[in-house]
């Protein structure tokens, strides 16, 4: 009974937003037409766009980069947004597989999707490319296993531990190598970018947890446990403040996300280094303050994320399967980007594009 | 009906028993022997988050593993004063929410979309600061209204009510925010001139005593927590006020009938807690000049946790501001302190679990045999 309810209720949903996506299509491609199409003719595919994010930071920009290339390309998205609603602390690997099915019975073009649960989503995916539907994975799941499982082109993303390699590089280089790497959430991907930096330092594969040394080099994990830590960066670093008074020794700390690297900065911490994974309008003020108050950020380019998925599969679609990325990922990170290069990146923020 | 009965205050216990704060007590004769005494004693509800409070203070002085000891230091006092502020200034309203027998879940949200209101007026709009947050505290209260008249007038429950005023600020706080924001659900402050900020920030988001032992000083949150645990236990044991909230949660009806005004007593505690929420967001944005929209999701249950550890009563009708405040602090001690005993800090959310069923046990075990042994 209650499932019944909950169907009606989601094809009402359904119903709703179809109508909504049909009215934004329209007017979407009426744009593109006066704008002249800059790809030479009108684009006749749909691509779903289907990911594990919220509506946030950093997926906002994702979805503009999608929304973008349709825009350029003339093609047109049946968005569904992330599978982390709102309000939930962790995103709904089922639901978004749910949605994977849905892409596959509407008879799109091609699906664009983060392939956050690989053991729950590599089984649909295979399904769709079987049924005739080109998929691209996206910031999840770009590892050559999981691109040949999900049978899909490529993957867009950042390699998480190639990130964290070329940060804790750049930290060694600075003398900077007693290095605390922050967890706000539970990810496999957090953990690889901890790893990446202990294999850039040069100390080994994993980044070690518990009490750091009291000299580097040396990577210590600090998993914090303030409640939805990402989303409330002060208390937060309330957290990483005690660790850091009670680890004198440490003089680097990377942050996985930006709200609490900047939150960190305004905490003035002595004699740490600090730097952090994404861009925002904070960062990037941080960076442009003299001096920089923050070392600097690894940028993962997601804007590509969105924007290159819809490239390749239009380029896919019209011209008989060529396929980009020869079955490994196409990275669109690392970037790191400190007080030198930060005037570059600076537009792309403002515009919305980074 | 029997089983209500341990919810239930009779109004002639509304007053003076539950009544917080040192002197709360003194103006009861002594009744003779160490029995009745402890009886008294047990029946303060904020006496189990005392000893908790306590109990975890102790623990973490022990197991303190720093090297100098930074737990006992001003450095450690700061760092989980800080922390707790930020539940405490929530959960002493939602607590005396709770005592007058209803539910708010819009809470949490509510602290973030309050800093995302305050981010759009003074760093978009280059508002005047205390403009800003005039605005922001009427918001806060309108909402608090408008869910309390809501749940007084439709007679649904204030936990479903609640929720859906959560839902909806929520996308709000999304989606109304990557409309104006320029596709950003981060808001910062731009330009260069802010009329009133400097001011603000020193009310609000500022520190104060700074010294040789901690540089940095202690934050104002702390005292804005004080001034609100102190305003709800004169509130609950001095004021005609009080005495409404005890009788509207323990029996609604019984309270009507001899002349409260029930519907007026849930309304004003309703926009309590929102005005507190309003409070909690103007200083986050002061703290930090920035609001995410994300903000404050989850945290109402952490207000609710410290509202139970303190001796709040699900049910409505029993409860303690001070409880509430002191169970604010062990959420603060339990964050701080596990990182300074060198512990896995994801065991933390086992340890508020643990905390929370072991409060609530000793609360509910107490509070019935104090009740009995009245008679």
């Amino acid at each position: 009974m209650a499932r019944r309810t909950r169907s009606s209720i989601g094809r009402l949903l359904t119903a709703t937003l179809a109508t909504l996506l049909l009215v934004a299509g329209c007017s979407s491609s009426s744009s593109a037409s006066k704008t002249g199409a800059a790809a030479g003719g009108s684009c006749p595919y749909t691509f779903a766009v289907i990911t594990h994010g919220d509506n946030g930071n950093f997926w906002s920009v994702v979805y503009k980069g999608a929304k973008d290339a349709a825009k350029d390309t003339g093609c047109k998205l049946s968005e569904t947004y992330g599978s982390q609603q709102q309000g939930q602390a962790q995103p709904d690997d089922n639901a978004e597989n749910a949605q994977i099915q849905n892409a596959i019975n509407a008879k799109v073009n091609g699906i664009i999707v983060s392939d956050h649960a690989p053991s729950v989503m590599n089984a649909t995916l295979a399904a769709a490319s079987d049924a005739g539907i080109p998929v691209v994975l996206v910031n999840a799941g770009c590892d050559d296993a999981d691109i040949a499982a999900a049978k899909a082109v490529t993957c867009v993303g950042q390699p998480e531990s190639l990130a964290g390699k070329q940060a804790g590089q750049r930290f060694a280089k600075e003398n900077a190598s007693n290095v605390l790497c922050v967890i706000h959430q539970s990810g496999q991907n957090l953990l690889d970018r901890c790893d990446g930096i202990a294999q850039g330092l040069g100390v080994g594969q994993k980044c070690a947890t518990g009490d750091a040394p009291t000299s580097g080099p040396a990577c210590t994990e600090l998993i914090l446990s303030t409640p939805n830590a990402a989303s409330n960066p002060q208390q937060a670093v309330g957290q990483v403040t005690a660790y850091l008074q009670s680890h004198p020794g440490i003089n680097a700390v990377m942050t996985l996300n930006n709200a609490i690297g900047q939150a960190l900065v305004t905490a003035k911490p002595a004699n740490v280094k600090i730097a952090t994974f994404d861009l925002s309008s904070d960062v990037q003020n941080d960076l442009q303050a003299s001096p920089p108050t923050l070392d600097f950020a690894v940028d993962q380019q997601q804007y590509l994320q969105g924007y290159l998925p819809v490239e390749f599969l239009y380029v896919y679609n019209k011209h008989e399967g060529n396929a980009v990325g020869g079955g490994t990922t196409v990275a669109s990170g690392p970037k790191l980007v400190d007080s030198t290069n930060i005037k570059s990146v600076a537009a792309a923020i403002a515009a919305g594009d980074d | 009906m029997t089983s209500s009965n341990v919810a239930v205050a009779r109004p002639d216990e509304a007053g003076p028993p539950p009544a917080d704060g040192p002197s709360g007590g003194a103006r009861e004769q002594p009744d003779g022997g160490w029995a009745a005494a402890l009886t008294r004693l047990l029946r303060r509800p904020a006496l189990g988050a005392l000893l908790g409070a306590v109990a975890v203070f102790v623990v973490f002085t022990v197991t303190d593993s720093t090297p100098q000891h930074l737990w006992l230091t001003q450095t450690g006092f700061q760092a989980w004063a800080q922390q707790a502020a930020f539940f405490g200034i929530m959960s002493v309203p939602v607590g005396l929410l709770m005592i007058g027998g209803e539910f708010d879940l819009s809470t949490g949200g509510m602290t973030g979309f309050c800093a995302i209101i305050m981010a759009l007026l003074v760093g978009n709009e280059h508002w005047n600061a205390w403009a800003a947050v005039g605005v922001t505290f009427a918001f806060g209260a309108l909402i608090g209204a408008v869910n309390g008249i809501v749940v007084t007038r439709s007679g649904l429950p204030s936990f479903i009510v609640t929720l859906a005023t959560y839902f909806v600020f929520r996308g709000l706080s999304v989606g109304g925010v990557l409309k104006v924001n320029h596709g950003s659900t981060n808001i910062g402050l731009t330009g260069t001139q802010h009329p009133g900020l400097k001011s603000a920030k020193d009310v609000f988001g500022g520190s104060f005593a700074h010294s040789h032992g901690l540089p940095a000083g202690y934050q104002t949150a702390i005292l804005w927590f004080v001034g609100v645990t102190a305003v709800a236990i004169w509130l609950l044991a001095r004021t005609k006020f009080g005495n409404w909230v005890f009788a509207v949660g323990g029996d609604a009806d019984a309270a009507r009938k001899v002349g409260v005004p029930v519907r007026r007593t849930k309304i004003l505690l309703f926009m309590g807690t929102s005005t507190a929420a309003a409070l909690v967001g103007v200083i986050s944005f002061l703290q930090s000049n920035t609001a995410v929209s994300e903000q404050g999701v989850g945290y109402e249950f952490y207000y609710i946790i410290a509202a139970v550890v303190g001796g709040c009563l699900l049910t409505g009708g029993h409860g303690s501001a001070l409880g509430a405040a002191l169970g604010a602090c062990i959420i603060g001690m339990a964050l701080q302190g596990v990182i300074y005993s060198g512990w896995d800090s994801s065991w933390d959310f086992t340890f508020l679990g643990a905390i929370l069923f072991l409060a609530v046990t000793v609360n509910t075990l107490t509070h019935r045999r104090a009740m009995r042994s009245r008679r």
